[in-house]
């Protein structure tokens, strides 16, 4: 399998300026109100989102990514599946992965199993389901117990492969999920389920967790270093198994921006860093709400000291090779760098941030499509 | 004077539960808050020396484990009226503080002939008619701390137990404490809807005490807890917090005791 790339933004409500974050936000990002919030302007975003999704399926991207966040200025995304719907049916050939619905924090999972089954036959079979027990955040504004998340994350998911799986009507009665009748008209296209894959952020109980059932683990944004560490860590966990495993189980998210120029990328490329000391704002109570992680991995947590993302400079992380930004030339060689490290099947191009211009991503897409992907694909 | 009370562990439901015991007389059952059962108390030693106190911290609190089944409060009032019987204590009275408030609140109304006399202190459980209990669980536990006390310089010995930092072991237990109240109480948030109507065949002798100012569960429930509870009477300290058996443990104790002995 030659490297597969994919297109990701957070679609960011990108009116959201600096002076009212600072005036306004107070605690945690998740609390500045939505009084903020213009339903006109965020149309405009939208369609500007959805032409960049429907040129990226044209130039030759292989995958769009999806993902979902509550009560984020930064992220317009509050349904995955919605926004899944979508790139269906603006795209043709795309892949398009859904990383991930947050599962814990839903009532009903067999709604989720339903409305990920319909896109996949919308979009004739493209999905890639991801599956995450999502930020604290989504917990919190779902009203969700954060003490319950790990276990309704792995009912959830027991339910929702079962509700793929096997004939209805049949019976759940679980811990957290009740349904007598689990009998939906709408089932998956692909067989015998879409591929199932978990994003993470290299927390070990999650690469583990996905190891052990040999899903393919997609690892968002981690430091090069962690990344390798946590591949090898996935395959070693895979194989004892009994999974063969190889790249097309490892994903790899990364920021980065093409323009003709290094120079003219170097530029756009700042927005990346767009209102980043508001974006991780959190109190330690939103953050890692009690009983959200298990009583050990709290503990570990709390005696580790770890440089966060925000205490590094726009030149920092290029230098560290977290972040890409160049001309064509510039970027293919990153990425030739960064995968002879890594061995990882997926690139998921985090490729747009905050208020870039529109015409500007767009170039930056044709010029993936036309020169990096392919250079990419050259190399396997 | 040596240590009037001892530390025990007794297992039962599938929780192996630590528990301090001091004093004689009538069996007591001290039920404490969400925050935890750090210490055995001046309150504690004031009431040992007219009852048999029973203090023990709640299955997943500090040293206590916490099988799967004790999932809320409901489970956990379940859990101590069995435990009770299974120390062979088939009377006894019942004190619980703003989260065991809650707990002695169920334990009376699921088996009321099992009670001498209830005393629920800042009790949650009710929700209020007018203001709301403070968010705990998702502020800032700085945030927390500023609302325990109406006035920290009226708190005895206040920065040997609250105004020193915290050590590791001390964080982790907070922790662990917080992820137990947080099970328990996420939803419906620090009250069962029910639970006025379960009181209506409460006939316990029940004082219901609670500070003027109390920051966190707002000082109207113990009014709505008196007309819960019919055999109930209120008495409210005042100038004073969440806390009273910290805070002014003097005119707690002056109105708790003599109830306690029927006086």
């Amino acid at each position: 399998m030659s490297v597969q790339v994919h297109w990701f933004t957070e679609q960011p409500y990108s009116f959201t300026t600096e002076d009212v974050l600072a005036e306004h936000q107070d605690e945690s990002y998740f609390t500045l109100s939505n009084r903020f919030f213009d339903p006109m302007k965020a149309h405009q975003l939208y369609n500007e989102y959805h032409e960049q999704y429907a040129f990226a399926d044209e130039v030759g991207f292989d995958g769009i990514m999806t993902n979902e966040h509550h009560n984020a200025w930064w992220c317009m995304k509050p349904s995955a599946n919605i926004d899944a719907t979508a790139i269906a049916k603006v795209t043709k050939n795309c892949k398009i992965a859904i990383l991930g619905n947050v599962i814990p924090v839903t009532t009903n999972p067999v709604r989720l199993a339903e409305e990920i089954a319909m896109v996949d036959v919308i979009s004739g079979g493209r999905v890639i389901s991801g599956f995450v027990r999502g930020t604290p955040v989504e917990s919190l504004q779902a009203n969700i117990n954060p003490a319950e998340n790990m276990e309704r994350f792995e009912e959830a998911h027991d339910l929702i492969i079962k509700t793929w799986t096997t004939d209805g009507p049949f019976r759940w009665e679980g811990k957290y999920y009740h349904n007598r009748i689990v009998n939906p008209w709408m089932k998956p296209i692909q067989k015998p389920h879409p591929p199932i894959w978990y994003p993470g952020t290299s927390s070990v109980e999650s690469v583990v967790w996905a190891a052990e059932r040999g899903y393919a683990y997609m690892s968002l944004g981690s430091l090069l270093d962690v990344a390798v560490q946590t591949n090898e860590l996935y395959h070693k966990t895979a194989r004892a198994a009994g999974h063969d495993t190889g790249p097309e189980h490892y994903g790899y998210l990364i920021r980065a921006f093409v323009a003709d120029t290094d120079e003219r990328a170097y530029e756009m490329g700042k927005h990346f860093m767009w209102n980043e000391k508001y974006r991780f704002k959190s109190i330690e109570e939103h953050a890692d709400p009690p009983g959200y992680r298990s009583r050990d991995a709290a503990k570990i947590a709390s005696r580790r000291v770890q440089p966060g993302f925000g205490s590094w400079t726009y030149d920092d992380l290029i230098g560290m090779d977290n972040l890409i930004v160049g001309s064509p030339d510039t970027v293919i060689a990153t990425l030739r760098r960064i995968r002879k490290e890594l061995k990882a099947g997926y690139l998921l191009i985090y490729g747009h941030e905050g208020p870039m211009p529109h015409k500007d991503v767009m170039r930056s897409i044709e010029l993936w499509g036309t020169e990096v992907i392919p250079a990419l694909k050259e190399d396997g | 004077m040596g240590q009037t009370w001892v530390e025990e562990c007794r297992e039962y439901g599938g929780a192996r539960l630590q528990m301090m015991k001091g004093g004689e007389g009538p069996p007591l059952l001290v039920l404490h808050g969400a925050a935890g059962n750090p210490a055995w108390m001046g309150y504690h030693e004031e009431l040992a020396k007219s009852f048999t106190v029973y203090a023990p911290s709640h299955p997943g609190y500090e040293k206590s484990t916490r099988p799967d089944w004790i999932d809320s409060i409901d489970a956990v009032a379940h859990f101590y009226l069995g435990l009770m019987e299974d120390m062979g204590v088939e009377r006894y009275s019942l004190l619980g503080f703003s989260m065991g408030g809650w707990m002695a609140a169920e334990m009376a109304a699921m088996s009321p002939h099992c009670l001498d006399k209830l005393v629920i202190g800042s009790g949650v459980g009710i929700k209020p008619e007018e203001g709301e209990i403070a968010e705990l669980f998702t502020v800032a536990r700085e945030a927390v701390a500023g609302m325990r006390f109406f006035d920290t310089s009226q708190v005895p010995n206040y920065e040997e137990t609250y105004g020193q930092p915290m050590t590791r072991e001390q964080a982790d237990q907070e922790r662990n404490n917080r992820e137990t109240a947080t099970r328990w109480c996420w939803s419906p948030y620090m009250h069962n809807p029910n639970l006025p109507h379960y009181l209506q065949r409460v006939s316990t002798s029940t004082l219901i005490v609670w500070g003027r100012e109390d920051a966190i569960v707002p000082v109207e429930c113990a009014e709505l807890y008196r007309r819960a509870i019919r055999n109930s009477r209120v008495h409210i300290i005042e100038r004073c917090g969440h806390i009273p058996q910290v805070e002014k443990p003097q005119e707690f104790l002056e109105a708790v005791v003599p109830f306690l002995r029927g006086e």
